[in-house]
């Protein structure tokens, strides 16, 4: 048994002579809190479908748990544990909430193939819906269908979904991207409320969330990774500044000494 | 010896005419579901009614052949812009079902209209004289007809070629085949291009159905029935690949006139498993390329 | 302009509602009222029950197919095969031509359920075209042109015999299309059914779920396949005869023209399809049998181009009208 949840690598993918991802390296602990930041265009979303198994790499290996997935389907990595959010919100916009909610635990609960009793009556699978649904705080517009939800409720519904998946590896791909800063807070809340055992990737470009949440992160750049380490030495390095975080870092840098 | 080579030349010259004929047919649809990504399964319509005219013309005026050949298609072609007006307009942007649907529709209509007007049965095609009768090529007799019909594919497929590569019409339907949007931001008048294009398409596959008339025979469900190679020949090509789609279209006619001819009971059979298993493996055509 | 598909309903509450009754009672009426025309009802439920399987799998799970004929003349060739071999009990007749049709559902799902949008509807319809011909060489088995007549079956239940009026095959008919609509009722409303429109509307979620779509397809597939077998051998039964137009692809594609037509998507909207479709086509075929397909097919324009969701659509949207003038009104 490896010591890695999840591990990457020398993950390579290529388009012709365009290199998304070369030769990224990437090791998680068990419930780590790990940050992906880099420039837009850098590659983090292409790494996080490589990871899930949407993209195939043209070269390297992805572990789970020590075991080498990398001709594995999405559907069976997720059902090892591995589960990716959606940067653009992915659900099934025409079902209400608690449709979509149904559809993850259902599925955990592998009622997929249940021909019989009407999925109104199973207690069992709703019963879980509803524990999801309160603890994300979803109650009043658990009716509604989702297109009919405000931005940032549809994105709670998003990670509402991974964590009705029981999760070992949650990957958050730009969970607050779009959310008002007013609505933040939730969020944030939600994500530092994470089981600690579980294995956390996170992609942000929300430098103030990525401080409160994450212990390490990797600095990605044109496909390559830049740096690596425990978020304090990654944010105040030179060479990251240099590259992505600009002059608006240096003041975020001054305010969060506080 | 002469045998193998005797019948490899049969092969060749069936096949090519038929491949050809089968092209000049599926060129169209390639053009509109390339560049209008319509799904328009009544594409055979056109070469039936155009096989239709042509013979009828023929049968009951005693017009030439070649008369009628282009009064078939001026007729398909006019057609073809009022259909567009009415009802293909609003398939743009519709769901594959709707446009599948409706398409399915008009077939309907097509065959209808042809059964009352024409009878249910294969409506009987004489060649005029000078299409009639063989040549002797040396290892075996060749039949005129078919010659013709190569020398009349090959002649489109120049014109096409000439159309496509060397004039500004061809340069500006290319543009819009691979990026519409932006062919309409450099001033490219994509409607009224749309338009001829199904003009052109409806034209070539009622010139097929005329031509091939003698080849494809003539009858009520002609739509339905050539439907499915049509579709293969555009989808194997990659959906708007025009010099894929006469590659795919010859080798199609290759093989379906060898499989009838090494295996006569099931011959007919070869081309469609053939066709069945090469989407199944590459739905996105043979061509396609190495996309992300 | 797209076609409107009944979203999810089915997290509320399963109950058979009293509507639902309404059509059985008229059917039973029917046998009473109009005794001349049972033949017609039996092909009228037979049709019915055709156009529910294909419904099960183009709008509850969006697998658009053209040929599912082939289903349907898998269950009537082999009841008919059955038939002629000596076996005549009526009932066991269905239920096994239903599984040789699940069965070959079974075999080709895997290969042709990873296909999508066009590609899927050529393979369907190259398929349903090859085996339509195969059949007709077939004939040591199929009878070919000929086809197999004189199919002889036992009582139903050993008390109720097959008569020249056609009382028996019409109550049977009725009674095999209830319990179809049971069947895909329960389907459609169970934990299976909802993850069906899940895949139908996002099938990349569905995987990102740990969904396993592609056998939760050919699930469907195969009952689907296996209803299509059920109405293909009551065809047979009724008919007494078996034939190559039971292979034939316009079947498939007539039977798209009906759920469309009426609503996809709603289970009920495939029988009210299928009533509206076979009456025309016996009324059209006193005049002239060739004006038939002109009709359907301009039928087809317009339904795609005019409504949206069907006649149930039509009717849907025609009470939500009133309901709200009645609400302004109070």
């Amino acid at each position: 048994m490896s010591e890695y949840t999840l591990e990457a690598r020398g993950l390579r993918k290529s388009f012709g002579a365009l290199s998304v991802t070369d030769n990224v390296h990437l090791r998680l602990k068990k419930g780590a809190r790990h940050a992906l930041i880099g420039p837009n265009g850098a590659g983090k979303t292409t790494l996080v479908g490589l990871l899930s198994g949407v993209i195939r790499p043209s070269s390297g290996q992805v572990f789970l748990g020590g075991r080498d997935v990398t001709r594995d389907q999405p559907a069976v990595r997720t059902r090892m544990g591995l589960v990716r959010t959606f940067q653009l919100t992915n659900l099934f916009s025409d079902m209400t909430v608690i449709e979509n909610l149904y559809l993850a635990v259902g599925q955990k609960l592998s009622t997929g193939f249940d021909m019989f009793r009407p999925a109104g009556r199973r207690t069992n699978v709703l019963d879980e819906v509803h524990a999801v649904i309160d603890r994300m705080g979803l109650a009043e517009c658990a009716q509604k269908k989702v297109s009919e939800l405000a931005y940032g409720h549809q994105r709670l519904v998003e990670i509402a979904m991974a964590l009705a998946l029981e999760p070992r590896v949650l990957l958050l791909d730009e969970p607050a991207a779009g959310i008002p800063t007013s609505e933040l807070a939730v969020l944030v809340d939600v994500i530092e409320a994470l089981d600690p055992g579980i294995t956390v990737l996170i992609i942000e470009h929300d430098m103030a969330l990525v401080r409160r949440v994450a212990r390490e992160a990797t600095v990605l750049v044109a496909g390559r990774v830049l740096l690596e380490g425990p978020i304090g030495a990654v944010m105040a390095s030179e060479e990251v500044h240099r590259v992505y975080l600009g002059r608006a870092a240096k003041r975020s840098e001054s305010c969060g000494a506080n | 010896m002469e045998q193998i080579l005797s019948a490899a030349l049969f092969v060749l010259l069936y096949g090519v005419s038929y491949g050809l004929v089968l092209f000049i047919i599926a060129i169209g649809l390639v053009i509109t579901m390339g560049l209008m990504q319509i799904v328009n399964l009544a594409h055979g319509a056109f070469a039936a009614i155009g096989g239709y005219i042509a013979v009828s013309l023929m049968n009951a005026a005693g017009m030439p052949y070649l008369a009628t050949l282009c009064a078939a298609v001026v007729m398909v072609v006019l057609l073809s812009f009022v259909l567009e007006r009415l009802i293909y307009v609003r398939l743009y942007g519709a769901s594959h079902l709707d446009q599948i649907l409706m398409t399915l529709g008009v077939n309907f209509i097509v065959i209808g209209a042809i059964t009352i007007l024409f009878g249910p049965n294969v409506y009987p095609v004489k060649l005029p004289g000078f299409l009639q009768g063989s040549v002797d090529l040396g290892l075996r007799r060749f039949e005129v007809y078919r010659i013709f019909v190569i020398c009349l594919g090959l002649a489109v497929v120049v014109c096409l070629w000439a159309l496509f590569e060397r004039t500004s019409f061809g340069a500006k339907l290319r543009a819009a085949v691979d990026n519409r949007s932006i062919a309409q931001v450099i001033g490219i008048d994509v409607d009224r291009l749309f338009l001829l294009a199904f003009g052109i398409g409806s034209g070539l596959a009622a010139l097929g159905g005329a031509v091939g008339a003698a080849m494809l025979p003539l009858e009520p469900y002609y739509p339905m029935k050539y439907l499915m190679l049509v579709l293969v020949v555009v989808a194997l090509s990659g959906y708007g690949n025009i010099r894929a789609s006469l590659g795919v279209a010859i080798i199609v006619g290759l093989i379906d006139t060898a499989g009838r001819l090494l295996v006569p009971a099931f011959g007919g059979f070869v081309i469609y498993l053939l066709l069945i298993l090469l989407t199944i493996w590459r739905p996105d055509g043979l061509f396609a390329g190495r996309a992300p | 302009m797209t076609l409107a598909i009944e979203s999810s309903k089915a997290l509320v509450q399963y109950r058979f509602s009293t509507y639902e009754l309404i059509p059985f009672a008229v059917a039973i009426a029917f046998y009473f009222v109009l005794p001349d025309y049972l033949p017609l009802g039996t092909a009228i439920c037979v049709t019915a029950i055709f156009a529910l399987s294909l419904d099960l799998v183009i709008g509850y799970a969006g697998i658009v197919t053209l040929g599912h004929s082939v289903f349907f003349g898998i269950g009537a060739y082999s009841a008919a095969l059955l038939s002629r071999s000596g076996w005549g009990e009526p009932v066991s007749t269905v239920i096994a031509a239903a599984a040789v049709a699940a069965f070959f559902a079974l075999l080709s799902g895997p290969l042709l359920l990873r296909l999508r949008g066009l590609p899927l509807i050529m393979v369907t319809l190259g398929v349903a075209s090859v085996v339509s011909e195969a059949a007709n060489k077939l004939s040591w088995l199929t009878g070919g042109n000929d086809g197999l007549p004189g199919l002889i079956f036992d009582p139903v239940f050993k008390m109720f015999a097959w008569s020249i009026d056609g009382k028996t095959a019409y109550l049977y008919a009725l009674a095999w299309l209830f319990v179809v609509l049971i069947v895909a009722r329960t389907v459609v409303s169970s934990s299976f059914g909802v993850a069906l429109q899940g895949i139908r509307q996002n099938e990349l979620r569905m995987r990102l779920i740990g969904a396993p779509v592609l056998s939760q397809l050919v699930a469907v597939y195969a009952l689907s396949a296996g209803v299509a077998g059920v109405a293909g051998a009551l065809y047979a039964q009724s008919n007494g005869f078996v034939g190559l137009e039971a292979l034939s692809v316009d079947q498939g594609v007539f039977a798209l023209a009906m759920i469309v037509l009426s609503g996809i998507g709603r289970l009920y909207g495939a029988i009210v399809g299928a009533v509206v479709y076979m009456v025309v086509q016996y009324t059209a075929q006193q005049w002239d049998p060739y004006y038939w397909m002109l009709a359907i097919g301009v039928m087809l324009v317009l339904v795609v181009r005019f409504s949206k969701g069907g006649i149930l659509g039509a009717l849907d949207a025609l009470s939500a009208g009133l309901k709200r003038r009645m609400e302004t009104r109070l």
